[in-house]
């Protein structure tokens, strides 16, 4: 047994005086009872009592003590639950809140075609905004070269000599943001074999041009095609063959530079006048490959001047490249049903790049088929009609 | 000066009473039991002495042990163990006075019983022994509740002035004065 801590030291008793010790001898034998057996035993039987009573006080603190531990886990998980599951997961997903909304202005562009061009910078800047986001995957294959992405470098030059001043004007020019970069977007998550969830498909959505942009001067300037004499326009064939000629070249920076240069101008260079647009598309597009090509595609832009500035023709740049592409071996139209709604889409314009007209057709009428909901782009928005 | 050895040598063997105390306090209830046996007949006999009545001695002895008990949890040995006890035990005392409403009825009692006593004073009787304790059994009787209350302190457990002071609760000399008066008052009754 521990001694406690001694009490205060007091003064000792002061020893009894002789006649106080007689006194005390005396009382001492007087006689005095001594308390019977039974107090006794009632006297220890409280106190043991009182010990036996005491326990239940201790529960109790404990009992404090593991309803506040409860309280405290309970509100923990509730807390973890809440982040799991509440506003901020949701934000997570808000990417395709985003990228949608242009979407929709995209659909209601043509209605908003004649809306003074104030309302087309509020539609171009939003999609500059998304050109400039672009994941560094896209430039990374397209410096080493690698060909396992072969379809999205050719579609962004594709779209790169793809007329701005097409198919329902200015106002059509938007619709990239439905679909922007889908192949930066398989770059960045690898297409699952079914489709996946629409949130996830639009979620990490815009990146790809600017990364690319960046580095297409960089790739532009070491480009491995060798510079062709510029050929004069002078008849159709010629400018076809210099057509062509461009293409050839363009195809094989095509790996090294898959940026387009429209979407490098952004939405500035589709708001100036239509009379300067077209010589300003062709430099836009021709930017992104290299100062010859850009000379090049010019040249050949200068020849068919007269045909395409009194002319709305989404295709017309598309099938050109179609025939550069003739090339290539797709598959058959019932596998493009199995690929996710990016990918399909990327397989039409592929088709159509392939001067597969019909096959393009049949393909994004079955995607529409499939996905009425879904909004078609608009450079594939003609093979519908 | 035997008592105190005898202390001295307890406290060398034995655990004090407030390490007793404390340890019952912590649930020990063998502490309580060998704390209830030093000091059962001391705390009984001040009682009796007190009250002169065994079952009403018995009755506020088994308070003073149910006060105790109850506040074991509360105990700190900031003084002795027996201060403590007798503290209980002289608020016990003054709770049954004023109950009782009389006060100084021990005084009117015990020259009552004095005068129908016989006169032990009497020189043609030698006192035996016996006379003697009855004698002191009388005057302690004959004595004032605060008078006796101290010389019973003082010579039944020897405690000393400042433990009676604390016990009482009042002043050193208060309680100096109050032994002085008792033991003069003793000393006429028993003779020289």
């Amino acid at each position: 047994m521990t001694q406690p801590p001694l009490p205060p030291q007091m003064p000792p008793p002061e020893p009894l005086d002789e006649s106080e010790r007689a006194l005390a001898l005396a009382l001492r034998n007087l006689p005095v009872g001594a308390p019977p057996p039974e107090l006794d035993a009632r006297i220890l039987g409280a106190a043991r009592r009182a010990v036996h009573l005491s326990p239940p006080r201790k529960r109790n603190n404990q009992r404090w003590i593991v309803g506040i531990g409860t309280a405290a886990s309970a509100l923990l998980a509730i807390g973890l639950f809440m982040k799991s599951h509440g506003p901020g997961q949701d934000a997570m997903y808000t990417p395709p809140t985003e990228s949608t909304a242009p979407v929709s202005a995209a659909d209601n562009a043509p209605a908003a075609a004649a809306a003074p061009s104030a309302a087309k910078k509020e539609q171009a800047e939003p999609q500059a905004a998304a050109d400039m986001v672009a994941p560094t995957g896209n430039a990374e294959s397209a410096q080493s070269g690698m060909p396992a992405e072969t379809p999205a470098p050719q579609q962004e030059a594709a779209r790169a000599r793809q007329p701005v001043e097409t198919y329902q004007g200015i106002a059509a020019k938007p619709a990239p943001q439905a679909f922007p970069n889908p192949v930066a977007r398989e770059t960045v998550a690898p297409p699952p074999p079914s489709p996946p969830p629409p949130r996830v498909q639009y979620a990490p959505a815009p990146p790809a041009p600017v990364v690319l942009e960046e580095s297409a001067p960089m790739a532009a300037s070491a480009p491995p095609a060798s510079p062709a004499p510029p050929k004069p326009a002078a008849d159709e064939r010629q400018e076809h063959k210099a057509e062509q000629d461009v293409a050839g070249r363009r195809d094989a920076a095509a790996y090294a530079m898959p940026a387009p240069a429209s979407q490098v101008m952004g939405g500035a260079a589709r708001d100036q006048p239509a009379s300067s647009k077209t010589t300003s598309n062709a430099l836009k597009s021709n930017a992104s490959v290299s100062g010859e090509i850009l000379s090049d595609s010019a040249n050949a832009t200068e020849a068919s001047k007269d045909k395409s500035l009194d002319r709305v023709d989404v295709d017309d740049g598309r099938f050109k490249q179609a025939k550069e592409d003739k090339g290539t071996v797709l598959p058959p139209i019932d596998d493009d049903a199995r690929l996710s709604q990016a990918r399909w889409i990327e397989r039409i314009r592929a088709r159509v790049d392939a001067a597969d007209g019909d096959g393009a057709r049949e393909s994004l009428r079955r995607f529409h088929a499939r996905y009425p909901g879904t909004i078609i782009p608009t450079d594939l928005r003609p093979l519908l009609h | 000066m035997a008592a105190t050895s005898r202390t001295l040598s307890r406290m060398d063997a034995e655990p004090t009473d407030e390490s007793l105390m404390l340890a019952y306090g912590r649930g020990d209830v063998g502490a309580f039991e060998t704390l209830y046996a030093r000091h059962r007949g001391g705390l009984f006999r001040y009682m009796v002495r007190h009250l002169r009545q065994q079952s009403l001695a018995e009755e506020c002895f088994q308070d003073v042990w149910s006060r105790l008990i109850a506040a074991r949890e509360r105990y700190r040995p900031d003084a002795r163990f027996t201060t403590w006890l007798y503290q209980i035990a002289s608020n016990r005392l003054t709770d049954h006075w004023r109950a009782q409403g009389r006060h100084g009825s021990f005084v009117e009692d015990g020259a009552e019983r004095a005068e129908r006593e016989p006169d032990p004073s009497t020189p043609d009787r030698e006192l035996s022994e016996f006379e003697q304790r009855r004698q002191l059994q009388l005057a302690l009787e004959e004595l004032p509740p605060d008078q006796r209350e101290a010389v019973l302190l003082r010579l039944d457990q020897e405690l000393g002035l400042e433990e009676i002071a604390q016990i009482t609760g009042v002043g050193r000399e208060t309680v100096k004065s109050r032994l002085r008066y008792a033991m003069d008052k003793l000393r006429a009754r028993l003779g020289p």
